[in-house]
């Protein structure tokens, strides 16, 4: 729609009841009685082109999706103070107008009332010319837009500041200025039947495999819902294995990490209207991989790796275990360390599995409390929940010091691999009943399900755990470590992506 | 339905499947401080039948295994003999079963009735089971790299009380105990891999069965006789035979500045993760078997029964920690003979006769198998 | 379908858990830590002693105080349940550092005793054991230490402390199972006993009991534990005073330290017998020479001291094996168990009779000492006017 679109010139087909009428009364009475019947919001702007031939025009705009300046200056002034030949008839109008006096950048031509409709909700002018059958939209969008800033959710240390915001025209051209190659492919797609949101599937034609793209494509053309207002609707409702809390489509605020997933030969989609971008196929390794780690040093990006993986058990495993060990094997515990166990829990009324999960519901409360709020009071908040609730029931004997040390390091882990943070509560809670129930094994028993789980899972075809079932050392180099750049010289082989080359050979390095 | 199984991930299936049950008994206990002879004798005599397994399954390369096996016995006695071989592994699911739920009863949860672990287990493995032998797979190369990464970090902490004299002296009774514990390590675990020969239901090239089954198995038996042998230098020769999981009982001494300690519950988690891959691929077979004996395509309705036969099982072939130890390290029944070396040899021979009958006539039947 | 099954499955577990009841489950605040236990007696009626351990003061002042109770009873675990219920709450064994035997059990055989420790899944493997000379179980429980809370935690801080206490060698109970077990050794129990300090008791860990079999045959002393010590193998740091001849100035106390000994026991057939050689080897540091008129600068000197120190722990030697080999009739070396590792042969011709050719036992021995430190400085300080 930002280029020239000539309709198609043919033998007039028969007119419908859709088709625009040339006449301009006939047209304003359809669109004011029958499309926007009492929509206030869209204006009329009545006016004449100049002598010689005075031509009765309609402009006609959504209020406030328009930039009303660019409207009057590029759209109005031109019009008004030029005049149409006296010749022209019917659609040679519209074309002369947009070819001889309009200024905009984009002008297309439509027949239909119902894309009117359709156009003017995208924040468009749609000029309505006395005698010709066809209208012309001129793109003037001017709505509120916020400014690209830091993602929240994903803000780094090292690395690119720009974040999606929720216009997908600014988040593609954010992705295209990354992968400037005429190899960089956007298809479009309309999803929602009153929303009619644009979906855009980002990918690069030399290296994704067209079956995974056809079959984005397929699924999302599938959906059929009244609206699409983030792109979590189109995540929950085309991926895999959806009875599983494991998210089996990546999301992400950046762009850069769009590119390079993009990159690796995965399918990006960006959803109008919201700044999450979904990647797919997804896997369980990249809840572990942030985009830092490909920016910093690759011992640094391995060392923080390692800690991710570390503290989603600790998150998932501490109270399961904690539970297991006080309650069934208390002989594994050492000897100082069950004392002083012993000893914190001896006038705590509840027993040991009440404390867990009371305490992890407390936890998850202060934590629901704090997220929506803003800053100021959340702090207030977590003082409240730490000083308060924590150290107030110490000191009345309500829980043992060590619990609070367990929910504590459950919740603090918990943030590290935020993408699965939610999950994790699950995860623990299972575990947590589990191994009440049957003490360590009981826990074991949990971890196979959850194992099962996960090897049983795909993700557009490609296994969840894909890397992590592999012996193939290239497979190996971007999973629990990340092996240097120059040493990734292959794209994943899971993808199936045609092009598998990433480095040419070893020409990253020529110093050793 | 095509299961289709990486060679990598297969392989460490049949590792998993030896290793992962055996881990805590006293394994060849009767060779005494011989025990590593004991296991390079029963590694050698094993090869045969697994290198035997490996050459059906290789010639049968193209088509799907029940097909493949029909073509070379016919209909009736595959399916008579896959009828025997569900109900072996139907039994080794319950000894597998039985074996993990009385030895957590031994060693840790000695009042909670070991049925209700048995129907935890089984829960989990008939959902396994039902997932298929891919996922399954998948399942074993996850647990395996956790398994032998502790079997790893158990043997280096164990080194520091390993007494190397405790092998002395070498066939100080001559041979016949060693022999005896080969007999013994070949009928548990050794050679209970033939049930793993009806789960994979096809492979990717040629070769395959040779690079799942040869380095699978020579894999585990490796990592079984370190295993073995250390812990038997760690609790001493005469003692090691007497416990009932004696790398328990080697673990339990590790001690490392006062920190790293206590450490046998490791050991008994290794052991049940372990030890459910064994029992999922067990019951993955009899389903597999029973369903093609009496003529369905698909085998996952049959897992439901199965399992839950299992929980009864696993109660009625073996009650006690007293009864696992006589199992697991002292029978050799007649029939455990018949499936784990009689039928496997046979069939393979069947196996090669009928190839070289389809080489000489050409027949479209085996031209047929090479295509896929 | 699959997703059904999914469901069912999940309710199942469920129920499985909330059925299971969890038999097993227990509070840790109801435990009562036993840190040591000990018996007596074992005829007629077995006397078990517990030191258990009470904890409270919740959170940040966790307390420990020690209690002993005994109690008279079949068996050492029913004398243990019967224990729980003097004590009110559940007598909890896994963290048991020490075991005790008096010498009366000791030299009845602790085959009685030691067979539950040895059998438990309670009990862990790597309790210490020990031996009481002189005094009871349940005396040396109520003993005073000076430092520790309790009298196990206090054994099991000496015992973890042995390479630099020496005079005894401390032992598992699973090192004391396989010595038991095996042929052609016999187990060696460090021994307790009281002394007065400041007017309380305090338990002491010095000297050996040697059994044979499963019966206590004798006592070792503090020096002669050392010497057991260097030829077991077992590393310690013990200080020796000796007085060494310097040159042509006379006798003078000098304290040596071990540190680092290798010993290697060969056993041998000679003329159609049994024999061993035991070769020794030691480093020494020279902690404090005192008024000696010594330069370890002078190599003259230095063989001079070796050969001296050398003799001296032959001499030592000698009277150990001695002791054992006549006195005891034990082999605490295991050098039958060496017979049989390394001569099988041999072993199995004399190991029926091995009573019989120990206590004369040819040894041939050779100790080599080298001293390989002289702290900072080689030669004493030089005092003038």
């Amino acid at each position: 729609m930002f280029f020239w679109k000539h309709t198609k010139k043919g033998e007039p087909q028969p007119r419908g009841l859709d088709d625009i009428s040339p006449s301009l009364r006939t047209n304003l009475h359809w669109l004011k009685e029958d499309i926007f019947v009492h929509d206030q919001t869209i204006a009329y702007r009545g006016f004449k082109t100049s002598d010689p031939h005075p031509r009765e025009c309609v402009l006609i705009y959504a209020d406030n999706m328009v930039k009303h300046e660019y409207l009057s200056q590029f759209v109005l002034r031109p019009m008004m103070r030029s005049s149409l030949p006296k010749h022209l008839r019917g659609e040679e109008l519209a074309h002369y107008a947009a070819e001889r006096i309009l200024e905009s950048d984009g002008a297309e031509f439509i027949t239909r009332y119902s894309e009117i409709g359709d156009k003017l909700m995208d924040g468009v002018g749609v000029i309505l010319i006395d005698g010709c059958p066809v209208a012309v939209v001129v793109d003037a969008q001017g709505w509120a837009k916020r400014a690209v800033t830091e993602p929240p959710s994903e803000s780094v240390v090292r690395g690119p500041r720009q974040g999606f915001s929720e216009d997908l025209g600014v988040n593609i051209s954010l992705v295209r200025l990354r992968l400037s190659s005429p190899n960089f492919k956007t298809r479009f797609l309309h999803v929602g039947t009153q929303s009619k949101t644009r979906v855009a599937i980002l990918y690069l034609d030399n290296v994704t495999s067209m079956e995974l793209v056809e079959e984005v494509e397929r699924r999302i053309k599938a959906i059929d819902i009244d609206a699409v207002l983030d792109s979590g609707y189109i995540q929950e409702l085309i991926q895999d294995s959806p009875y599983s809390p494991f998210p089996t489509i990546g999301q992400t605020e950046r762009p850069d990490v769009v590119a390079a997933k993009v990159l690796e030969g995965r399918v990006a989609v960006l959803v109008d209207g919201s700044p999450f971008a979904l990647t797919m196929p997804y896997l369980l390794v990249e809840a572990f991989q942030a985009n830092e780690d490909y920016y910093n040093h690759w011992i640094t990006a391995t060392f923080h790796r390692l800690v991710r993986y570390i503290s989603f058990f600790v998150t998932t495993a501490t109270p399961a275990i904690y539970i297991a060990l006080i309650s069934y094997h208390p002989q594994l515990i050492p000897t100082n360390l069950v004392i002083s166990i012993s000893a914190a829990r001896k006038n705590v009324p509840f027993p040991g599995i009440v404390e867990v999960i009371a305490m992890g519901l407390v936890f998850e409360i202060l934590r629901e409390g704090g997220v929506r709020l803003p800053r100021p009071i959340g702090q207030a908040i977590s003082i409240v929940g730490a000083i308060v609730l924590g150290d107030a029931a110490v000191s009345a004997s309500l829980v043992s010091a060590p619990m609070i040390i367990v929910v504590g390091l459950t919740g603090v882990a918990g943030f590290v691999v935020p993408s699965l943070n939610d999950l994790a509560v699950l995860i623990r809670l299972s575990l947590v009943l589990l191994a009440a129930a049957l003490g360590l094994y009981g826990f074991v028993f949990g971890v196979i399900a959850f194992l099962l789980l996960l090897s049983s899972m795909e993700s557009f075809g490609v296994p969840y755990l894909s890397t992590m079932t592999t012996l193939v050392p290239q497979d190996l180099k971007d999973t629990v470590v990340r092996v240097p750049w120059w040493q990734m010289v292959l794209r994943p082989r899971y993808l199936a992506s045609k092009d598998r080359q990433r480095l040419q050979g070893q020409a990253g390095r020529t110093d050793r | 339905m095509k299961e289709l199984v990486p060679d990598h991930q297969g392989m460490i299936l049949v590792l998993m499947f030896i290793v992962g049950n055996t881990l805590v008994f006293p394994l060849g206990g009767l060779a005494g401080p011989d025990i590593w002879l004991a296991f390079l004798t029963a590694t050698v005599l094993a090869l045969p039948i697994i290198l035997a397994m490996a050459r059906v399954r290789s010639l049968m390369q193209g088509s799907t295994f029940f097909v493949g096996f029909e073509r070379v016995l016919g209909k009736w006695p595959s399916r008579i003999l896959a009828f025997l071989y569900g109900g072996f592994a139907w039994r080794l699911a319950c000894y597998v079963v039985s074996d993990v739920s009385n030895f957590i009863q031994t060693v840790a949860l000695p009042t909670t009735p070991p049925v209700v672990i048995a129907t935890f287990l089984a829960l989990l493995m008939l959902w396994a089971a039902k997932e298929g032998v891919e996922v399954l797979a998948r399942f074993a190369v996850m647990v395996g790299k956790v398994v032998l990464a502790v079997l790893a970090i158990i043997f280096v902490l164990l080194l520091s009380q390993v007494d190397l004299g405790e092998f002395q002296p070498v066939l100080y009774n001559g041979f016949k105990p060693v022999l005896r514990g080969a007999f013994q390590i070949l009928d548990f675990p050794f050679l209970e891999t033939v049930v793993l020969f009806w789960v994979f239901d096809c492979f990717g090239r040629r070769v395959s069965p040779y690079k799942v089954f040869l380095p699978g198995f020579l894999a585990a038996s490796l990592v079984l006789l370190i295993m073995v042998s250390t812990s038997l230098a760690v609790v001493g020769a005469d003692r090691y035979a007497l416990y009932y999981y004696p790398v328990w009982t080697a673990v339990g001494r590790i001690n490392v500045s006062t920190f790293l300690t206590r450490l046998e519950a490791i050991v008994g988690v290794t052991f049940a993760i372990g030890s459910f891959v064994k029992m999922a691929v067990a019951l993955l077979a009899a389903s597999r078997c029973f369903a093609y004996a009496f003529g369905f395509s698909d085998y996952r309705f049959v897992v439901t029964p199965l399992a839950m036969g299992v929980i009864a099982g696993s109660r009625w072939f073996i009650t006690t920690v007293l009864e696992v130890d006589q199992s697991a390290v002292e029978t050799h029944s007649p029939d455990e003979i018949m499936f784990q070396v009689v039928i496997p040899l046979v069939v393979w021979a069947f196996a090669e006769l009928k190839a070289k009958n389809g080489k000489a006539n050409g027949s479209s039947q085996a031209g047929g198998g090479e295509e896929v | 379908m699959k997703r059904v099954n999914l469901v069912r499955l999940t309710i199942l577990t469920l129920i499985c858990v909330l059925l299971a009841g969890c038999w097993d489950y227990i509070e840790i605040e109801t435990l009562e830590f036993v840190f040591g236990l000990g018996v007596d007696r074992v005829t007629p009626e077995y006397i078990v002693i517990l030191e258990m351990v009470k904890t409270s003061g919740g959170g940040q002042h966790a307390q420990v105080e020690p209690k002993v109770l005994s109690t008279s009873s079949g068996s050492v675990s029913s004398g243990g349940a019967a224990l729980s219920n003097v004590a009110g709450l559940r007598a909890f064994w896994p963290h048991a550092y020490v075991f005790l035997m008096s010498e009366q059990v000791a030299r009845e055989g602790i085959l009685d005793a030691v067979e539950y420790i040895a059998r438990s899944r309670q009990v862990r493997g790597t309790v210490w054991v020990f031996v009481t000379k002189d005094c009871t179980v349940e005396e040396v429980f109520k003993s005073k230490p000076p430092v520790a809370n309790s009298v196990s935690e206090h054994l099991n801080a000496i015992s973890l402390m042995q390479e630099n206490i020496s005079g005894f060698i401390p032992l598992q109970v699973w090192e004391l199972n396989q010595d038991l077990t095996k042929e052609g050794i016999s187990p060696v129990l460090p021994t307790i006993r009281l002394v007065h300090e400041r007017g309380e008791l305090v338990p002491v860990v010095e000297g050996t009991a040697v059994l044979k079999g499963d019966r206590m045959v004798g006592w070792l002393d503090g020096h002669e534990s050392d010497i057991l010590c260097l030829l077991k193998g077992v590393f310690e740091r013990g200080f020796f005073v000796i007085n060494t001849e310097v040159g042509e100035h006379g006798r003078f106390p000098i304290t040596y330290e071990i540190v680092g000994n290798q010993v290697d026991i060969k056993p041998l057939v000679k003329d159609g017998r049994p024999a061993a050689a035991i070769k020794l080897t030691m480093q020494f540091g020279v902690e404090e020479v005192g008024r000696a008129p010594i330069n370890f600068r002078d190599m003259q000197q230095t063989d001079s001291v070796e050969a001296q120190l050398a003799t001296h722990f032959k001499d030592r030697i000698r009277e150990l094996l001695h002791k054992v080999q006549v006195e005891f009739n034990a082999d605490v070396l295991g050098i039958g168990q060496l017979f049989r590792r390394k001569q099988p042969e041999a072993w199995r011709h004399f190991g029926s009779d091995w009573d019989v050719y120990f206590p004369d036992l040819p040894v041939e021995l050779e100790v080599r000492c080298q001293v390989v430190l002289t702290g900072l400085s080689s030669a004493p300080l030089r005092v003038r006017d």
